[in-house]
């Protein structure tokens, strides 16, 4: 069975106001693909998955979700925003925003059916919030919040699934119930993209890494995008500081330009 | 009981207090978006900016109502187009106060300028005709038939305007039909209410309910009863204490918001205080 591209980015550029965010950006995501967006603060991996998702028009160059324009796309497409811009006292529960994912679904002028209960059901046990789901979104941690924007991405059941910085505020053991659930999307062919700034969470559990600051620095497996070559182009001065933290262990035994195995 | 009983001898009261109960939903209905919206400045100017299409309709001695209406939706088209590009409150104020001026400068060519003003002004449910009866019924029916169409559209809309966006709701489709929808309910509002006071029966119902709901669906309700009693209850008052229609209903509505504050949890979000 020939593997089917999920996400097609060619010569991609934005600016915003003149200044350059992206730069002549071009790679492509097979289907069931699990690809970490890395590079500093500033490097693009918002401005990228706003464009994926169809929230920027870029000025230059082309994205295709499953071979369709972003605008004119019919798959769905999730998506968990950096930071979710929105009033918490608004009144709804964690069930209701996690049901919003749904609307596209339901389609015009129905009400939520026992399957779309089910689906939010489950995607709320995902991320191990069910307990809360009678809860307003202003009685809870930042991190249950967060959860709850995941479960809403979840239930939009969408084949591919852009995560922008999932794990920000988010404890060490709700980290790892995400990133099994990351595992057992796979199982089931879903496409994710998450940016995250951990450099060691993207060299383990990753298939593909994406580099970026502006440009593409690298794109590849872990073991050939991540290493001192290009994490220092990426990085530039910052790199001796996470090399001291925990970057050695990751590239001290990967050569670059050679490191194809 | 009597009392109750007595103005309802009247045809004319019976056309007023169905319209007032209609006028009562549907501006508590919609009113749910514009407080959750933060639209209550939009409203207040949306009516404020109609009348000068009263004013011209009067003159020319077309039907009050379609002179409302088309003045109703090119300003919610203006301030809709506007929104983008100026700071929206600029951009309401510099629409809002120029046409209200417009309709008073109109108006005052008339011989019998200050009735008619303040009929427009706050409302004037005794002359309600059998022919406006039915065109508020119709107007404040379709806005609440468009309102359960779209309801889980207008949700998200409202709750999370980039989810919308990502989900590939037609947004600006959706953002326009509301502001046409306000047009519409101001115009329904206009003879039991009034242009000055209508966003009072917009804002202060669903601000009622919100003080004590945690969902959508129940603030929406809640408010709905808050504005039928309302205008019930104002009617009454202004049928006995001679007031006029529009300020009584919405003392009414004032008043329920005051003895509902003490025991909510949530003053705090909807008064701005911190
Ligand atoms: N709405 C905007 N208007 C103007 N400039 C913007 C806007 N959003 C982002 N930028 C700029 O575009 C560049 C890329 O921003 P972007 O948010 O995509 O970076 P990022 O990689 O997500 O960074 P971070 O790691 O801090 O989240 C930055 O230089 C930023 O200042
Ligand atoms: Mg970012």
């Amino acid at each position: 069975m020939a593997e089917c591209e999920a996400l097609r980015v060619e010569s991609l550029s934005v600016t915003y106001n003149g200044r350059t965010a992206l730069e002549d950006v071009t790679f492509s995501v097979q289907e069931g693909e699990r690809v970490a967006v890395v590079g500093p603060n500033g490097a693009g991996k918002s401005t990228l998955f706003r464009v994926i998702v169809g929230l920027l028009v870029p000025e230059q160059g082309r994205v295709e979700v499953f071979g369709c324009d972003p605008f004119r796309r019919r798959v769905p497409v999730g998506y968990v925003p950096q930071r979710e811009d929105v009033d918490l006292s608004f009144p709804v529960t964690v069930a209701d925003v996690v049901m919003m994912g749904r609307v596209r679904e339901m389609g015009w002028l129905r009400w939520p059916s026992q399957r779309d209960r089910e689906v939010v059901r489950q995607a709320l046990e995902e991320v191990g919030l069910l307990q809360l789901a009678d809860r307003r979104l202003d009685e809870l941690s930042g991190g249950q919040l967060q959860r709850t924007f995941i479960a809403r991405a979840l239930a939009q059941q969408a084949p591919l699934l852009l995560m922008d910085e999932p794990f920000a505020g988010v404890d060490a053991a709700s980290e790892e119930a995400i990133l099994e659930l990351l595992d057992r999307l796979q199982a089931r062919g879903v496409t994710v993209l998450l940016a995250t700034h951990d450099l060691t969470l993207a060299a383990s559990r990753f298939d593909r890494v994406l580099l970026l600051n502006t440009r593409i620095i690298a794109y590849g497996p872990p073991g050939e995008a991540l290493c001192p070559a290009t994490l220092q182009r990426a990085y530039g001065g910052q790199l001796a500081i996470w090399e001291h933290e925990r970057g050695l262990m990751l590239v001290g035994d990967v050569h670059c330009s050679g490191g194809r195995r | 009981m009597n009392w109750l009983l007595e103005p309802l001898t009247y045809p004319f009261m019976v056309r007023g207090l169905i319209a007032a109960l209609a006028v009562g939903v549907t501006c508590a209905v919609l009113g749910t978006y514009v407080v959750l919206r933060g639209m209550a400045f939009f409203g207040d100017a949306l009516a404020h900016a109609i009348l000068p299409g009263v004013a011209i309709a009067y003159l020319a001695r077309w039907p009050l109502l379609a002179g409302a209406l088309a003045a109703g939706l090119v300003t919610a088209f203006a301030i809709g187009s506007l929104q983008n590009r100026v700071r929206e409150d600029t951009a309401i104020g510099i629409v809002f106060s120029g046409a209200f001026a417009l309709g008073v400068a109109l108006l005052s060519t008339v011989r019998t300028y200050t009735t008619d003003l303040t009929h427009f002004l706050f409302g004037n449910v005794l002359g309600v005709s059998p022919a406006d009866l039915w065109l508020t019924l119709a107007l404040g029916g379709g806005v609440l038939l468009v309102v359960a169409a779209f309801f889980k559209e207008f949700l998200v809309m409202s709750f999370d305007p980039v989810l919308a966006r990502t989900l590939r709701l037609p947004t600006t489709f959706l953002r326009y039909l509301l502001l046409v929808m306000l047009a519409v309910t101001v115009v329904a509002s206009l003879q039991t209410v009034g242009v000055a006071l209508v966003v009072a029966m917009l804002v202060t119902p669903p601000a009622t309910a919100y003080l004590l709901t945690r969902r959508f669906l129940p603030m929406m309700a809640l408010a709905a009863g808050f504005g039928l009693f309302a205008a019930v209850a104002g009617l009454y008052l202004s049928y006995y204490l001679n007031l006029p229609s529009g300020p009584a209903m919405v003392l009414v509505c004032t008043a329920v918001f005051l003895l509902v504050l003490p025991f909510s949890s949530r003053r705090r979000q909807i008064l701005g205080g911190r």
